[in-house]
């Protein structure tokens, strides 16, 4: 999405500024509640380990 | 032992440790949120930070990936002590740096970051061809249409610019003249493509990829506007040695031995862009089949 922001400030930006993309980061996350996107993992010290293949429901394993 | 300085959230560390793991090596990982202090223990230096500890002649090899190893500094009451014990300590810290550096590295976190007018002063003077760029304040000398503005920062995105927003700068073509004078930019010629190249470098060994980013009008000038519908089509790619020979001259006299370099390639000529250090390859490597993180791991 582009839209223009008009900065209040004092001093000058460079001209980046005008070509600047707004990205509207809250429409963006859609992230599903129910679903770990990362999970905390002590041997590769992160919080941040990918959680790469879903689970498997149970009633599909059986 | 191996010594990874980088941050929490850092998938490429993560995969790399897996590797590490496989091979059976061992390493200690270091976050942005971890304060060290310098101690003495059997005559021997000792980092110490609330989840790790270890003796500086343990660690044989380091990865500075991204952040940086912090030092947690002492205060004391009389200011006259006060000034004398801050540059005591910030020489002790600059000491031990330079002790881990001094190990086999991959880059070093003394020289992670690269001032891009720098490299490119440098790529010219190893032989690279670059794009034409200057600095202005103004865009008296702008050729409409023809030159691009790109921001001389390493990241370029502004977070929480406004509430619930983010703000990218991609290289935009600068389509109109502006009457007020603004902050010095940096304008550089727009070169026609025929595909973008991404080169992976390790000490002294390269890994290219070609991305053809220039039919697809959403990436055609900044390859980072991802098109996830229609993605770029990327191959495997192979620069003229004599390119090659060049990339190395310029990492020897930028003092780096690991990065990620973009190249546009016109007819026959291979134009420098910048220098990424601390960038992304996974996806490059994956593409490829590479196994970028499988020699890094084998590397340290």
């Amino acid at each position: 999405m582009k839209k223009k922001i008009n900065f209040q400030e004092k001093n000058k930006l460079p001209l980046t500024f005008d070509y600047l993309e707004i990205i509207n980061v809250k429409k963006n996350i859609s992230h599903d509640k129910n679903v770990i996107y990362h999970i905390s993992c002590n041997i590769c010290s992160t919080n941040y380990n990918v959680r790469r293949e879903p689970h498997k429901s149970l009633v599909r394993m059986l | 032992m191996i010594l990874i300085v980088s941050k929490n959230n850092e998938i490429t560390t993560t995969e790399i440790i897996k590797w590490l793991l496989s091979m059976g090596k061992r390493f200690v990982r270091v976050d942005e949120d971890e304060l060290f202090e310098i101690k003495m223990l059997n005559g021997k230096f000792i980092l110490q930070s609330e989840r790790n500890n270890f003796f500086l002649d343990d660690i044989t090899s380091v990865w500075y990936r991204r952040g940086g190893i912090k030092f947690k500094r002492f205060c004391y009451d009389n200011e006259a002590i006060n000034t004398h014990m801050y540059e005591a300590q910030h020489w002790l810290e600059e000491y031990v740096l330079h002790l881990l550096e001094s190990k086999k590295h991959i880059n070093k976190q003394t020289k992670a970051h690269v001032n891009k007018l720098l490299v490119l002063e440098a790529a010219k003077k190893v032989g690279l061809d670059v794009p034409n760029y200057f600095l202005s304040n103004t865009t008296q000398d702008v050729q409409l249409g023809k030159t691009i503005v790109k921001s001389i920062t390493g990241n370029v995105i502004l977070q929480n610019l406004t509430e619930n927003t983010d703000g990218i700068m991609y290289t935009a073509v600068v389509d109109k003249k502006i009457s007020k004078d603004f902050f010095i930019s940096f304008f550089q010629e727009k070169i026609e493509k025929d595909f973008e190249i991404r080169t992976f470098y390790l000490e002294e060994k390269m890994w290219s990829i070609a991305i053809f980013s220039q039919n697809d009008r959403q990436t055609q000038l900044d390859l980072r506007k991802y098109n996830t519908e229609n993605p770029n089509r990327n191959v495997r790619y192979l620069l003229p040695k004599s390119v090659e020979e060049k990339i190395c001259k310029l990492m020897k006299a930028l003092e780096l031995n690991c990065g990620s370099i973009d190249f546009i390639k016109n007819g026959d000529k291979f134009y420098f862009l910048e220098v990424n250090v601390v960038g992304q390859f996974l996806s490059l490597s994956d593409t490829c089949n590479y196994s970028l993180d499988k020699v890094i791991a084998n590397y340290l």
